[in-house]
């Protein structure tokens, strides 16, 4: 064959691969021909090298191969430094597209600044691709001319990896010719000892392919698609053991060089099964003074829902905010991270310290109020990156806020700003993504007047409507997480819940983000002998909840999810309260949040939002029930109490008495509590009678809903009453159905004959042995034991009964043996012993 | 072969987990591609293997040692579609040498052609040697996938050793014996049973049907030059002296045959018995030395490593008249 048809034919393959890869490629990125490049130009520039390719490595001569490669990167290089300036504008071009998808793929903080007008350097752009196809296109030429399948191989998964990391993937067309192109030089390459059998192959090969293809998308995909959807399960299954074992066990694997044995906080909506909580201690969290409320220490900020994640906006969001808004960005991100603790700051000097102990994961954590150092690498949204060790910040607690020391000078300037980001960024509510949810808030009545209504009626409708289930599966494909969990499920834990608060605050005018980190229940912490208080969160501590920004003062944690694990007691009341305190609003009313599905049973009643006149007339009695619970502390059940005098002295009873006094917002509000509690039973009596708007009779509508913020004392005794009775009940019956069972077993043994009796005997004492974990054979040096061995023998392989003398024996035996190995067990398998004792051998 | 196989296992593995990963349709119209392609190219194997025959190209019998011999294949392909690839293994079995496995292959055969695969095997050691056509497989176009093309072909060649030129003491020595010789009587002719190496024109064949047992007529000259080779078991171990000893001995029995016409007598020991082998013409050198070189035991003691030296060192003349190449030593008759 002549090496000029030879060479035409790897020009011909050459284009049929350069068009199919280079294609995939620009169409995964993004590149659209006409808004990016014009396609004149660079089909022309790609036939030029793809001639240029082929005649490169068709050189055999070792050194004119040289000398080519030499003149082409001279070429290069010149060009590269002559137009490097419209190069490097077209490349502008391309990668500012290219970077607005990765941005938007995955939230991270890339942007190409780009001012030059578009239409004026396509053609910039076009040279600039061209230029950096080069090598690729020269890679793809050495796998045609070279018959070098695998170096084709190499090519396309350039493309594809640039596809999945894009997430979008090329059109059929490009992969059609991919393949074909493939295929030609994979049957090139098996024909080239006979070139021309080789042309003969690859022409049919291709006609075949080609017409194999199109059947195959015709009737082949949508065979396959619907076999695909059979394979949904197996398909969330293997993702989910990716996601939720392999990777956290290969963390787990690495734990000791980086990682810890705790989850990572992160917006994963998704349960990490693999990693289980195995009360391993990740931090030990030691501030200076007691800390008054549950301490919120936040890893993970989640700025948009993803359906199955929370995706952090990145400092990109911001900075790309305050570029299009002619803002000033302030010179440090720690002016806006430590608004909160510039809020709360007082002349008191407290601190936090937090240990590290085991921690894993991406973030530092810390809590609200706590200051940032500048050398720490934060973010704008408030998150800082893992630090490993020990770590001690400034802090300020939400009681130290004093609305007239609130934010000052530069701070007030820089909280303005931000707080224009923070309505406009965090009050986006994407309506067409939860059609359902929307709907549902469209009919409500939650009340958006103020902040403190909002959250409370979100915060009881959620209670109300779901409850805390940490068992709970994934949500099911195709199912959205918040829908699901609100409409379908209605059980959820942390991650339901705050999702689903986040989601309708922000519907209601309420900035608000979701967070992940962990929590600590302010009983948890021990006082030091140094004054300090010191506490150890536990991997089981790990959780979710919103935050809301407060003009002024920052975003300060909600909690939203009723019995979570991490705390002893439920304390979203405890949160809504602080929230209260730092608007200043008043401690609420009776005026509540009435479902649209019930409004028509459940009329509102129509109350006056005043604070003052609210709080008299309608004290905390139906909707809030902490000031019951503390009339009544003995009676509370699920711990929806307010025993917040009481916490101090938990933690230090020396202190609670000095810390009362200095603590005005406390003090206030234990006297608003007394005063609300006093006039509590009244009104719940009142309420009682009131009918159907009263907060009783909407409990009752409600049989299933169990932990609402509305639980009067005399239900609570009727209930605890019940559960007394149910416990009772249910030993008796127990204790019947035990009686029941030995009766029947010894009607067994009784009416067995005498033979089935020594091996009833025997079967009992080996299971009750066994159960307790005494050894597997009865079999001992006593001579009743060996009489008993030799009895059972005797009625295995014998043929004669035993006697009633023999019997006896061996009953007696099996008592005396149960009686011994009862007195030797431990207490806890004495219980076992006595659940087990199935003919009642024993006489203790 | 193996390596696209297993980039193309491995790109199947890496597919499947992509389709289970990524919900892209486009990913599982390749896999399908993956699929269906190498399958449909693999069907016109299945008639392709039948339109293909190997056969291997006539051989001489003898080749002498140290040679290189060029075997040959001849692949026949009957089909209309091109054939991608056949691949030919082979191996070359030599006595006293290890089994040499060789293959070749055709890369991309036309449509009813015929094309062969030139092997060149070392003709290492004297002794019987085996060319087996092992195996045949025929490859479809993207070389994935192979199926064998049935019949096992094996061809037998005589390696020989090499004729080296006899020493002037040899000649001199042998020269005289061989006047010696034709000067004595003419000696009586006989019958005895046939031995391997006999003539097969020496064969009395009316008695032998009679006796039901190849009978040859003899005659014993009453003058011969007998060349009485002295191997043993030792010796024949060593495949390099072995071929060594074998060079001067068929040497010296080819100068014997050429200078002694059919008093040239040439014994050796073959399990213990004495084999005998008188060489007419030089024709009967061949049948002879085939003999003499398929020997695999003698039956003699393995001598000191100073005898098996003199061995290789030439023939000398003992006192009974005989030519002996190597040491007399108890055995001998």
């Amino acid at each position: 064959m002549k090496s000029r048809e030879r060479f035409l034919f790897s020009i011909v393959l050459l284009l049929v691969n350069v068009t199919g890869t280079a294609g995939a490629l620009l169409d995964s990125l993004g590149v659209e021909f006409g808004k990016t490049l014009l396609p004149a130009p660079f089909l022309w520039g790609m036939l030029i090298i793809c001639l240029l390719s082929a005649a490169l490595w068709s050189t055999r001569n070792r050194m004119g191969m040289a000398a080519q490669w030499l003149l082409l990167f001279l070429v290069c290089l010149v060009g590269i430094v002559l137009f490097w300036h419209s190069l490097a504008e077209g490349l502008g071009l391309v990668l500012q597209g290219l970077f607005a998808q990765l941005s938007d793929r995955y939230g991270i903080q890339m942007i190409w600044n780009f001012s030059t007008e578009r239409d004026s350097i396509l053609l910039q752009a076009t040279w600039s691709v061209l230029v950096f196809m080069l090598p690729y296109v020269l890679l793809i030429g050495y796998a045609v001319v070279r018959e070098r399948a695998l170096a084709l191989v190499l090519a396309d998964s350039v493309w594809f990896a640039a596809a999945c990391i894009m997430d979008d993937f090329p059109a059929y067309v490009w992969l059609v010719l991919c393949v074909l192109g493939l295929a030609a030089v994979m049957i090139r390459r098996s024909f080239q000892d006979d070139e021309r059998a080789g042309i003969q192959a690859v022409l049919i090969g291709l006609a075949v392919l080609g017409a194999v293809m199109a059947p195959l998308y015709r009737f082949g995909v949508p065979f396959l698609d619907s076999k695909y959807e059979a394979l949904l399960e197996a398909r969330i299954e293997l993702s989910r053991r990716i996601n939720e074992e392999w990777i956290p066990g290969l963390r787990r694997m690495l734990a000791g060089f980086g990682f810890g044995q705790g989850t990572d906080v992160t917006g994963s909506l998704t349960r990490d099964t693999g990693t289980m909580y195995t009360a391993a201690q990740i931090y030990r969290v030691t501030y200076s003074h007691a800390p008054k409320s549950t301490v919120y220490l936040r890893g993970f900020v989640g700025k948009d829902y993803a359906g199955d994640e929370w995706m952090a906006a990145g400092d990109f969001d911001l900075e790309k905010y305050y570029r299009e808004k002619g803002l000033e960005l302030p010179e440090n991100e720690e002016e806006l991270i430590n608004l909160t603790y510039e809020a709360f700051h007082s002349e008191a000097s407290r601190s936090v310290t937090v240990e590290e102990l085991a921690a894993s994961g991406s973030y530092t954590v810390y809590p609200y109020g706590a200051r940032i150092p500048a050398d720490y690498k934060s973010h704008w949204d408030g998150t800082v990156e893992w630090k490993q060790g020990r770590y001690e910040l400034l802090y300020s607690a939400p009681e130290d806020y004093l609305p007239e020391q609130a934010l000052s000078g530069a701070s007030a300037e820089a909280e303005a700003g931000y707080r224009n980001y923070v309505y406009d960024t965090f009050c986006e509510y994407p309506a067409d993504q939860f059609p359902e949810l929307t709907a549902f808030l469209e009919q409500s009545e939650f009340r958006t007047d103020s902040v403190y209504h909002s959250l409370k009626d979100v915060l009881t409708f959620l209670r109300e409507n779901a409850v805390y289930d940490l068992s709970v599966p994934n949500t099911p494909a195709g199912e959205d997480f918040v829908e699901y969990f609100l409409f379908e499920s209605k059980r959820g834990y942390c991650a339901h819940f705050a999702s689903s608060a986040v989601l309708m605050l922000r519907y209601l005018g309420v900035p608000a983000r979701y967070a992940t980190g962990y929590a600590a229940a302010p009983e948890s912490f021990r006082r030091n002998q140094d004054g300090t208080y010191s506490t150890v969160v536990l991997d089981g501590q790990a959780h979710a909840w919103a935050e809301i920004y407060l003009d002024g003062i920052g975003w300060v944690p909600v909690e939203m999810t009723p019995g979570a694990v991490p705390f002893p007691r439920n304390n979203g009341r405890e949160q809504l309260k602080l929230v209260g305190e730092l608007t200043g609003e008043p401690e609420e009313d009776n005026t509540q949040y009435r479902p649209a599905s019930s409004s028509a049973e459940t009329p509102k009643t129509e109350k006056p939002v005043d604070g003052e006149s609210s709080e008299e007339d309608q004290p905390e009695e139906s909707v809030d029930g902490e000031n019951s619970e503390k009339d009544q502390p003995g009676e509370s059940v699920d711990g929806e109490n307010f025993e917040k005098d009481q916490q101090g002295e938990s933690v230090n009873g020396e202190n609670s008495e000095k810390d009362q006094p200095g603590e005005s917002v406390d003090g206030e509000n234990s006297e608003k509590d007394q005063q609300g509690g006093a006039v509590d039973g009244e009104n719940s009596e009142k309420d009682q009678s009131e009918g159907p708007g009263s907060a009783e009779n909407y409990e009752s509508d409600r049989p299933g809903v169990s932990g609402g913020l509305e639980e009067f004392p005399q239900k609570k005794s009727v209930k605890i009453l019940m559960d007394v009775l149910m416990t009772v009940g249910v030993l008796l019956l127990c204790r019947f159905a035990k009686k029941m069972i030995r009766r029947s077993r010894f009607r067994r043994l009784e009416q067995a004959e005498n033979r089935e009796k020594v091996f009833l005997l025997y079967g009992n004492t080996r299971r009750l042995m066994r159960a307790v974990g005494c050894a597997e054979k009865i079999s001992c040096g006593e001579k009743e034991g060996e009489n008993f061995n030799s009895l059972l023998e005797k009625c295995s392989f014998g043929e004669q009964e035993p006697t009633e003398e023999e019997l006896e024996k061996a009953w007696n035996f099996c008592r005396e043996l149960e009686r011994k190995v009862y007195v030797e067990l431990p207490f806890y398998k004495k219980l076992l012993f006595l659940g087990l004792d199935r003919f009642g051998l024993r006489q203790l | 072969m193996a390596r696209r196989k297993i980039i193309y296992i491995l790109i199947l593995a890496a597919w499947s987990w992509l389709v289970m990963l990524y919900t892209f349709q486009e990913i599982r119209f390749l896999l399908l591609i993956l699929l269906c392609i190498p399958l449909l190219l693999f069907v016109p194997l299945i008639f392709q293997r039948g339109k293909t025959e190997v056969k291997i190209s006539e051989i001489p019998d003898y080749v002498t040692r140290e040679e290189i011999i060029r075997l040959r294949v001849a692949v026949t392909y009957e089909g209309l579609l091109p054939l991608a690839g056949l691949k030919v293994r082979g191996s070359w079995q030599v006595h006293g040498a290890k089994r040499l496995s060789v293959e070749s292959r055709i890369r991309g055969l036309g449509g009813r052609t015929e094309r062969e695969i030139e092997f060149e095997l070392p003709a290492g050691h004297c002794g019987q040697a085996i060319f087996t056509v092992a195996r045949v497989r025929i490859y479809d176009w993207l070389s994935l996938f192979s199926l064998p093309v049935s019949g096992s072909l094996s061809r037998k060649i005589w390696i020989t050793p090499r004729f080296l030129p006899v020493s002037e003491g040899e000649t001199a020595m042998i020269l005289s014996l061989a006047r010696a010789a034709s000067a004595s009587d003419e000696g009586e002719a006989f019958v005895r049973e046939y031995r391997p190496g006999d003539s097969l024109r020496s064969i009395h064949w009316k008695l032998s049907v009679k006796e039901d047992e190849l009978q040859v007529r003899d005659f014993e000259p009453e003058g011969q030059v007998s060349l009485f080779l002295n191997m043993t078991d030792g010796l024949l171990e060593n495949p390099e002296q072995k071929d060594r000893f074998l060079d001067k001995a068929c040497s010296l029995m080819v100068f014997l045959a050429e200078t002694c016409g059919d008093r040239a007598v040439v014994c050796w020991m073959q399990d213990g018995v004495l084999m005998r082998s008188r060489i007419r013409e030089a024709e009967d050198i061949y049948p002879c030395i085939r003999e003499v070189i398929s020997t695999k035991k003698t039956g003699v003691r393995d001598p000191g490593e100073k005898t098996v030296r003199s061995m290789l060192a030439g023939c000398h003349l003992e006192e009974d008249g005989r030519l002996y190449l190597g040491e007399q030593c108890a055995d001998e008759e």
